[in-house]
């Protein structure tokens, strides 16, 4: 009889859906037994009852060896929470200042209403009295510039009202406004060492605080990360994560630092746009979701699609639902990139993991080439796919050793892999190809490839496989470092090794009949006749 | 039909939809300016005015008094106003009633409300909760049918059930129907709703309203409120979303129960609610299950059972359950594209 202490429920609560997935201890290593989804409203006991009694059912053998369903509910669990994001209303003390303080803002999880006030002091009070509203930040630069000093007495009245009328509401005060007498009064955190728009790391500085602000302790995203940096130190990579849900999303990159590599350091945005379906669709949203689009829909048809996938993200996840579904996970990377281009000025990841409910449903390999759709950057990386959405939970385990115990098997069995991307910058077009590449298996068999410039090409390299992986360029070009020649060791997965010679950054035609074509024939390998 | 074996149970991972809602708390918004007229507590009877909102407001600033006065002064609080006063030295000039907002340099910025605008209890109600500025909520004595979005409101009026579940045309909504909430099919233009409007309709319910109907009869209302003369209360109920859809038979039954009946539309949530004295709430098949997305949007039928993972349109495998349809077609539908009444 497996003990019930080797047993471990997994649950992440999504704003969306929930996902369980059931663990067990099998030989001193984490293994995953099952794991599924139901939308939010379901619950989650029901969902942990039916993961246990389809393990059962599925295996006599092992069946035995478990409690019965009905205990499911009883049996440890490690669970993690979304929730949508704070809205927040801003108090500059300029309309410079301001705008530095909401860019600062959207890559920390917070929501800037895009009908949020403006300058207008009173109006900036009516809306953080909404009750949607639950931070207000306020912030000058470091030394005052002539116009902020005249604001500053006012600012600082405008947000003791607010805190006095509003106390369940989290304030922020950066900049020289958080230094006086007057700031100190307010309930509030202080940051007035850090004033946004002044320099790059002052913006890092102030993100982190409203993270600590827009984070719940049990959320999701903070498990993500948690769980990412303990990657990066087992696996001694740098390890990268973008996650789409229905409430926002996420990036991060962790790499193992400090001597010995025994530390981690991360780079974290989290972005309530970079939602699935944002609440308010503006043009520019429904646009960037058209652009990625291979159906043909017009505008209005499209803003009607949206409007049912932001209610029900987990409904028509088949066919033209699917692929609108990936249309739409595209450009909200597309706006989580756009958030925090800080992200992509760090040396590329090893390992890039999707997470979040936007990726499960379509054909892994089909989601492989999502990322590399709209994750850019030179290099060769391994592609895994959080299918089970654990990484959330997993994350939160309070005990570092229990918590790095069940993450390290993650990669073998946890993740799923779905192969390794290999991704040069700068490949010319020349007579007789841009060059070749040379796929040796472990097992000595090798295979050939003839390159093609903008093309995408899909070696086959099934899960678990290693190999090396020769490119041989007519010209240099760019993977990481300058060459034309490179040995790159790769491992296999169900999307196999994509060899992805689009430009960087992407271009597609402006046309939006032709830009589909164009998607539409790279996706075709990947995704044969995703309609039917 | 499946060749694949069927299970029973599964029922029970399909999204569970409540017909309708016991006692619900509503939330009206203030802003500043807007004066609430009730307290925390208080009982209120449909129709009450319990708060006055503005359609416009301005500041004004308001030198901080002396003595007594001033001890009253707080962020929030309401400022009853001064008359003007004549006195040797010029006398003194009065100050508008509003709300305060805070104080700096010895004067308090003041929101004075402007063209106001009653905001009546939907139906009878306890006052739950009073925060000025931000909203009022109300427990109201009625039950509630959910709907997906409201757009206006609250409103009230005797509900109309029209019989057609079709999209409804211009011509359908006449004066005739002044004064009442229409429910009306399957999905509503923009020119029909502010159609509806204009003959005195107070309020409409429907299954699906598209998004560009719902902007361009939001920009007409914004354009409508814009003018000088106040507008009579107005709500659109919208049960499903924004794609063409029948109004679900369980949801239909009840509107049928209460036709006729005093009823209200409110916004937050978005509710048609009724009193339910004496209203019969139709009995729902535990197996009646409604496809809430794809490609069989809006049809319903009978739960035969599960059939385990199944393989989808473009490779997409899903947890899937048998559905006998109205039509009597066994089909295989993803659970998660199901919902079921309670």
């Amino acid at each position: 009889m497996t003990t019930e202490h080797r047993l471990r429920f997994t649950v992440d609560h999504g704003t969306a859906t929930i996902a369980a997935a059931l663990l067990a201890e099998v030989d001193g290593r984490w293994r995953l037994l099952a794991a599924g989804a139901v939308p939010a409203a379901v619950g989650a006991d029901v969902l942990l009852v039916d993961l246990l009694h389809g393990v059962r059912m599925a295996d006599a053998t092992l069946g035995h060896t478990l409690p019965p369903a009905g205990r499911a509910p009883h049996l440890p669990r490690h669970e993690s929470r979304s929730a949508p994001p704070p809205t927040v209303v801003i108090l500059g003390a300029g309309d410079r200042r301001r705008d530095a303080l909401a860019a600062v803002a959207r890559a920390a999880g917070l929501r800037v209403p895009a009908d949020g006030p403006t300058g207008d002091i009173v109006d900036s009070i009516g809306a953080a009295l909404r009750p949607e509203v639950s931070v207000v930040i306020a912030g000058s630069g470091s030394s005052p510039t002539a116009d902020e000093r005249g604001r500053t007495d006012e600012l600082l009245a405008a947000v003791a009202s607010i805190a006095a009328r509003r106390p369940d509401v989290t304030v922020v005060v950066s900049g020289a406004v958080a230094r006086g007498a007057a700031a100190a009064a307010l309930d509030a955190h202080l940051v007035p060492a850090t004033a946004a728009g002044e320099s790059a790391a002052d913006d890092l500085a102030l993100r982190e605080t409203l993270l600590e602000v827009a984070l719940a302790p049990d959320a999701t995203r903070r498990g993500i990360v948690a769980a990412i940096r303990d990657l990066a130190l087992l696996r001694e990579r740098r390890v990268e994560v973008v996650e789409v849900g229905g409430d926002g999303g996420l990036r991060a990159i962790a790499w193992p630092s400090g001597a010995g590599a025994v530390e981690t350091g991360a780079r974290v945005a989290v972005v309530a746009d970079g939602a699935l379906v944002p609440p308010v669709a503006d043009d520019d949203i429904v646009d960037a979701i058209a652009a990625w689009s291979t159906t043909s829909l017009d505008r209005v048809r499209l803003r009607d699609r949206l409007a049912e996938l932001r209610a029900v993200p987990w409904g028509e996840a088949d066919g033209e639902g699917a692929l609108l579904r990936l249309a739409a996970a595209r450009a909200a990377v597309g706006r989580i990139v756009a958030a925090a281009p800080d992200l992509d000025s760090l040396p590329s990841a090893d390992l890039l993991i999707a997470a979040g409910g936007a990726w499960i449903g379509p054909p892994p390999p089909a989601v492989a080439l999502a990322l590399m759709d709209v994750i850019r950057r030179p290099g060769a990386v391994q592609l895994f796919l959080d299918h089970a959405r654990l990484l959330g939970p997993l994350g939160l385990v309070p005990d570092a050793a229990e918590r790095r115990s069940m993450l390290a098997g993650a990669l073998d069995d946890l993740l799923l892999p779905l192969g390794t991307a290999i991704v040069p910058r700068g490949v010319r077009a020349s007579r007789g190809g841009p060059g070749r590449l040379l796929l040796r298996h472990a097992d000595g068999t090798t295979a050939s490839v003839e390159l093609e410039v903008n093309a995408v090409h899909l070696v086959d390299l099934p899960p678990g496989a290693e190999a090396v992986a020769e490119l041989d360029l007519r010209d240099a070009a760019d993977l990481g470092a300058r060459g034309r020649r490179f040995a790159i060791p790769v491992s296999g997965g169900l999307g196999g090794l994509l060899v992805d010679l689009r430009d960087i950054p992407m271009r597609l035609p402006s046309r939006l009949d032709r830009r589909r074509e164009q998607l539409a024939t790279w996706q075709r390998p990947l995704w044969p006749e995703p309609e039917r | 039909m499946t060749d694949r074996p069927v299970s029973a149970g599964g029922l029970e991972l399909i999204t569970a939809r409540p017909l309708r809602v016991e006692w619900p708390v509503v939330r009206f918004a203030l802003r500043p300016g807007d004066r609430p007229l009730v307290l925390e507590g208080e009982a209120v009877a449909a129709g009450t005015t319990i708060a006055h909102r503005h359609r416009a407001s301005r500041v004004e600033e308001l030198r901080r008094p002396s003595g007594a006065d001033r001890a009253a002064l707080t962020p929030g609080a309401w400022w009853p106003g001064t008359e003007a006063s004549a006195g040797r030295l010029g006398g003194r000039r009065g100050t508008p009633a509003g709300e305060l907002l805070y104080e700096t340099g010895g004067r308090w910025r003041l929101a004075v409300g402007e063209q106001p605008e009653p905001l009546d209890a939907p139906t009878d109600a306890t006052v739950v909760g009073v925060r000025p500025g931000s909203f009022i909520s109300l427990r109201l004595a009625a039950d509630g049918v959910p709907g997906a979005i409201a757009v206006g409101g609250p409103s009230r009026g005797r509900l109309v059930v029209m019989p057609d579940d079709g999209d409804v045309r211009l011509g359908v909504l006449d004066v005739g129907l002044a004064g009442a909430i229409v429910v009306v099919g399957a999905r509503m233009d923009a020119e029909t709703l502010t159609r509806a409007r204009a003959t005195g309709i107070r309020g409409v319910v429907v299954a699906g309203l598209s998004e560009k109907e719902r902007r361009d009869f939001l920009a007409s209302e914004a354009r409508q409120r814009a003018g000088i003369h106040g507008l009579a209360p107005f709500a659109v109920l919208v049960l499903d979303g924004a794609v063409r859809r029948p109004i679900a038979s369980p949801t239909r039954s009840l509107l049928a129960a209460i036709d006729g009946r005093e009823v209200a539309i409110v916004a937050d949530p978005p509710l048609l609610v009724y009193d339910p004295a004496g209203v019969e709430a139709p009995e729902i098949p535990p197996d009646l299950v409604r496809v809430r997305s794809g490609p069989a949007t809006g049809r319903e039928g009978r739960w035969v059972g599960s059939v385990g993972s199944r393989r989808f349109r473009g490779g997409v495998h899903l947890r899937a359950g048998l559905v006998r349809l109205d039509d009597d077609e066994e089909v295989a539908v993803s659970l998660a594209d199901l919902e079921r009444f309670v």
